[in-house]
């Protein structure tokens, strides 16, 4: 997975590294401000009220 | 063949770390990201009643007598605020109407069906022990005598703490006007907060009861200040 990314992007090591590098910050930004609220609004991390 | 093996095994490892990688992200998340989402809602919460409450509402003085206090809670929406100076001075947080998690992970919420601030019967209210700021983490710490203040647009309601429980998320019976007793008619007016023990789980409830000592109009130096998220 990460090997045949490696391979798809251009250039040479130091700009594959950055690339790569803003491709993973870029994922775990979009997990931080979409997925991440919006999985902690359906799992019931601590049930804190009673009943329904 | 043995090359093609190789690569399902490699891409099977990268993606099992990688969703290890996610999940501690999601933990980290869960402590200091759902806090800031939290602070963020309670600054714009606040400010809802800010906007809700005018100047002239509040009283110059102390000790004026409560006021009639129409309130028409709307699901996800604030009506009021929770001040508990054992958790700190400057320990506040709104109170919306709702107690799903979309309104647990903003703020604590009045659970639909029990009574409002200072009515006869039961107001509870339950909030996050964890995440989305830890609203109710001191929760097991109160103690007998304790003070609970709930503003509202007109009033402050005194609550002082009488005691506390472990119950089973389906023990709705604390909820009854009469905690325990469906159907009878109350004489007192408590008030009920909630939040789960231990910590992280959904096992159990821990509840506070308290009951009104005092209600008074609402003073303009309790307001919906800036909550501390």
């Amino acid at each position: 997975m990460y090997g045949w990314l490696w391979r798809m992007l251009p250039g040479r090591s130091a700009s594959k590294a950055a690339l790569m590098t803003l491709i993973l910050a870029a994922a775990a930004a979009a997990l931080w401000i979409f997925v991440f609220p919006w999985a902690q609004a359906h799992i019931p991390i601590d049930g804190s009220s009673i009943g329904g | 063949m043995g090359k093609r093996l190789r690569a399902v095994i490699r891409g099977t490892g990268e993606l099992l770390l990688s969703l290890g990688v996610v999940v501690l992200l999601f933990l980290a998340y869960l402590i200091w990201g759902s806090a800031w989402h939290a602070s963020r809602a309670q600054h714009r919460l606040a400010g809802e009643l800010n906007s809700q409450w005018p100047a002239s509402a509040c009283a110059h003085d102390a000790h004026v007598p409560a006021r009639p206090d129409p309130i028409h809670p709307v699901t996800g929406r604030p009506f009021a605020m929770i001040r508990i100076p054992a958790f700190g001075p400057r320990w506040q947080f709104t109170i919306v109407q709702g107690t799903s998690l979309a309104q647990l992970n903003v703020s604590p919420g009045h659970v639909p069906g029990t009574q409002l601030p200072g009515q006869l019967g039961n107001f509870a209210v339950a909030g996050h022990r964890v995440t989305a700021g830890n609203p109710f983490w001191g929760l097991p710490s109160l103690k007998a005598g304790d003070l609970v203040y709930i503003d509202t647009k007109d009033n402050t309601y005194t609550y002082k703490v009488t005691g506390k429980q472990q119950v089973l998320p389906g023990e709705v019976a604390v909820l009854d006007p009469v905690p325990g007793h469906p159907g009878q008619r109350p004489t007192q007016r408590l008030i009920t907060l909630i939040t789960c023990n231990p910590a992280w789980t959904g096992t159990h409830r821990i509840i506070v009861t308290g009951i009104l000592v005092s209600a008074a109009a609402r003073t303009c130096a309790a307001g919906p200040g800036v909550a501390a998220g």
